[in-house]
């Protein structure tokens, strides 16, 4: 099992944190529904390492924690 | 030449009226003799730097004499307000420029709150001070007249008496009534790292903004009223609502800026490796700073004149045990640049510490950046056994870090020696050595927490910044994004050019550096706020179809998307003739030794760092692209094209 951890804009009515069984990224944010809802604001950390590019080819394995995060560096 | 001179022959070049509408006098201000002089920015020169900081720089490439020394009252001190500022959502910014006493490269800070609006709406455009005062004064405009009042009732006042003397001397209320753009006590000891305070919390920092106005002996200039005819052209409202409704849909204002200011950016460096710690030594740090655990201590948020978003939170630590209830029990902020640099930088990892050091800097007027980094210079230094010290220099010894910001600002003891900020070296304190452990870049330190070992394009862009090691330049936030990165179509469209998805790769990412550096440079000409500036966190945000409409409706004057682009060049282009002019060159585009030695020990990315090999390949492609010679200046023709403007 993957868990996996929302922010607070993409819940939508969902738990903070919730599990789910899925092989990659890509699948989990297919399982979400939030690719189109997901604008340029957050990126996805796998335990603990934030993802900055090829995200949907990243391979997970049972026990993975997914966190979604913002992930700008202006400020 | 004296600046009495250069100021007479540039008046003679400029134009005796208004060169359209909604247009500001640029004033010139004779501090030492009380005399005031007014004159129009000519149209031409309008058409090639718009105004802000692109006419600042007009400005101080016509006035600046560099034989001298940056704090001689000869070298003028610039205040400039955006072409649109006040009037277009998110507009309230303005830039004050100079040579810089702390860098020795240019002085150009920006700044929002509610002064520059109030110069706009006082029809300002641009104040060019210079001569020393004597005695110390404060200069009060107000329904175009110029008036120089003593200033000696204030003397001594930090940034919280001061305003609340200020408004109560002069009635009304900041925001509503006035901008005030004042020095504190650390700007009369002309401490390197203090600023110009432009509100609570705003601040004209980064270069010794601060030290630059206690030279000319000027306290105060406060800007009253709003007696400015600010028609456009043509009606623009319509076209503001456009600008609003796109600003307060994008994701980044909606969901993180509104809600919790830039404290919310701590959280990806840290988990990506790249939060600078003990002065870079460390690349990680505690989650105990990440926004969510300032959410507790923030009882609302502020903004900037006529701003929709709002982005500047609020603090207020009462109840909290272990923090004293006294002046500093409330404040404005902190942003992200002051949770990193006084957080991580220096060792502090609790909350109302960090937010306590955040109230006491806004009030004795020290730029976080600047003060943040010389304390963590001089940490690593103790760390080292380089220096001594009677005060214990131990990373995270806050007790001694919050003395150590009132002594600076008086100059006592080691306090003295902080105030030199980057200069620390030449003024004798530290030997040869500490160089290698500072942190600076055109000898300013760095603005902001990231460390950028990893992102290429951070690295070059805070190598190139004209201004010294400063992110608000040309930073290319989106190469974060794991969204942008893996849809090259996109990528390729925002930046007109190829460049790699790998953020640790080198490739194309001048491109992206050189499309940010001139969008940046537009927005401060137009007075945007780089927050809600395109491609600074966001590709959604107002960018150049906005901004050449609004300055056809305010102004009349007409631009295409390629004139507004290129006028964003011509201002990297004039800011680095000056810089030429005070010996910068090639060598001055580069980074801190630790970034091309040392590699990261954490995160994702453990092991990287800096290829010299491949940032000067990069660097040599960032000129071809930016029409820069070898050396880093403008090419022949165009700088014979930029001369001309100049002295035209």
């Amino acid at each position: 099992m993957i868990t996996v951890r929302l922010p607070e804009p993409l819940r939508n009515g969902r738990p903070e944190v919730i599990t789910m069984t899925a092989a990659s990224l890509g699948e989990v944010i297919e399982k979400l529904g939030i690719d189109d809802e997901r604008d340029e604001l957050y990126n996805f950390a796998v335990n603990g390492d934030l993802i900055l590019h090829g995200e949907k080819n990243v391979h997970l394995r049972s026990g993975d924690e997914i966190e979604i995060v913002v992930a700008f560096s202006g400020g | 030449m004296g600046i009495r001179d250069r100021v007479d022959d540039l008046i003679e070049r400029l134009a005796t009226d208004r060169q359209f509408p909604t247009q500001g006098e640029t004033l010139f201000v004779d501090l030492e003799r009380r005399e005031v002089r007014r004159a129009w920015i000519p149209r031409r020169a309008v058409e090639t730097f718009l105004g802000g900081r692109g006419v600042n720089m007009f400005l101080l490439r016509n006035l600046l004499d560099s034989s001298l020394h940056p704090l001689h009252p000869d070298i003028p001190l610039i205040f400039g307000t955006g072409i649109l500022t006040s009037l277009v959502p998110s507009a309230a910014r303005g830039n004050v420029t100079s040579w810089s006493p702390e860098s020795r490269v240019i002085l150009d800070s920006n700044a929002g709150d509610y002064f520059p609006s109030f110069m706009k709406l006082n029809s300002v455009d641009h104040l060019v001070l210079y001569g020393k005062a004597m005695p110390w004064t404060l200069l009060h405009c107000k329904d175009g007249q110029v008036n120089f009042v003593d200033a000696a009732p204030w003397m001594g006042m930090d940034n919280i008496d001061l305003r609340a003397a200020i408004s109560r001397d002069f009635g009304g209320q900041e925001g509503r009534d006035f901008g005030l753009a004042a020095i504190t006590t650390a700007g009369e000891n002309l401490v390197l790292c203090s600023g110009i305070m432009a509100g609570p919390k705003a601040i004209y920092a980064r270069g010794g903004p601060g030290a630059k106005m206690g030279s000319l002996g000027l306290k105060a200039v406060l800007m009253q009223g709003r007696s400015a005819d600010l028609t456009p052209a043509r009606p623009h409202k319509e076209r503001n609502r456009d600008v609003a409704q796109k600003l307060l849909s994008t994701s980044v204002v909606k969901n993180a800026l509104k809600k919790r200011g830039t404290p919310f950016l701590y959280k990806p460096s840290r988990m990506l490796g790249a939060m600078g710690t003990k002065n870079n030594q460390e690349t990680t740090w505690t989650d105990k700073l990440d926004a969510e655990n300032i959410d507790p201590f923030r009882p609302g948020m502020e903004g900037c004149f006529a701003c929709p978003v709002n982005c500047r939170p609020l603090n207020d630590l009462t109840g909290c045990e272990h923090v004293p209830h006294d002046r500093y029990i409330k404040g404005d902020g902190p942003e992200y640049v002051t949770v990193g640099k006084f957080g991580p930088n220096i060792g502090i990892k609790e909350v109302p510490q960090v937010l306590r050091l955040n109230n006491i800097c806004n009030d004795l007027g020290l730029d976080t950046a600047s003060a943040g980094s010389a304390i963590a210079w001089a940490m690593e230094l103790y760390q080292r056994g380089i220096i001594t010290s009677d005060l214990d220099l131990t990373w995270g010894n806050y007790d001694v870090i919050e003395r150590l910001l009132f002594m600076t600002a008086r100059r006592e003891g080691f306090g003295n020696v902080i105030a030199d900020s980057s200069r620390a070296v030449e003024k004798g304190h530290y030997p040869a050595e500490a160089l290698e452990y500072l942190m600076a870049v055109k000898g300013l330190t760095q603005s902001d927490p990231h460390d950028a070992r990893i992102l290429k394009a951070f690295a070059l862009g805070l190598a190139v910044a004209t201004r010294g090691m400063d992110h608000l330049r040309n930073r290319v936030t989106l190469e974060i994004n794991a969204k942008i990165n893996d849809d090259p179509g996109f990528k390729r469209e925002l930046y007109g050019g190829d460049v790699s998805a790998a953020p640790n790769s080198y490739d194309g990412k001048e491109i992206a550096v050189r499309r940010c550096e001139n969008i940046f440079a537009v927005g401060d000409a137009v007075g945007m706020c780089r927050f809600t500036t395109k491609l600074f966190n966001s590709p959604s945000l107002p960018g150049y179809e906005e901004f050449v409409d609004q300055v056809a409706n305010v102004t009349g004057i007409e631009l295409t998307i390629e004139q507004i682009d290129h006028i964003g060049l011509n201002i990297m282009g004039v800011e680095r003739m000056i810089n030429a002019e005070l010996g910068v060159t090639r060598n001055d585009d580069t980074l801190p030794k630790r970034w091309f030695e040392e590699a990261v020990g954490v995160g994702p990315y453990k092991g990287e760092k800096i290829d010299r090999h491949e940032f000067d390949a990069m660097l040599s492609r960032f000129y071809v692209i930016s029409n820069l010679t070898e050396e880093g200046v403008p090419r022949p023709e165009w700088r014979r094209e930029l001369e001309t403007v100049l002295a035209s």
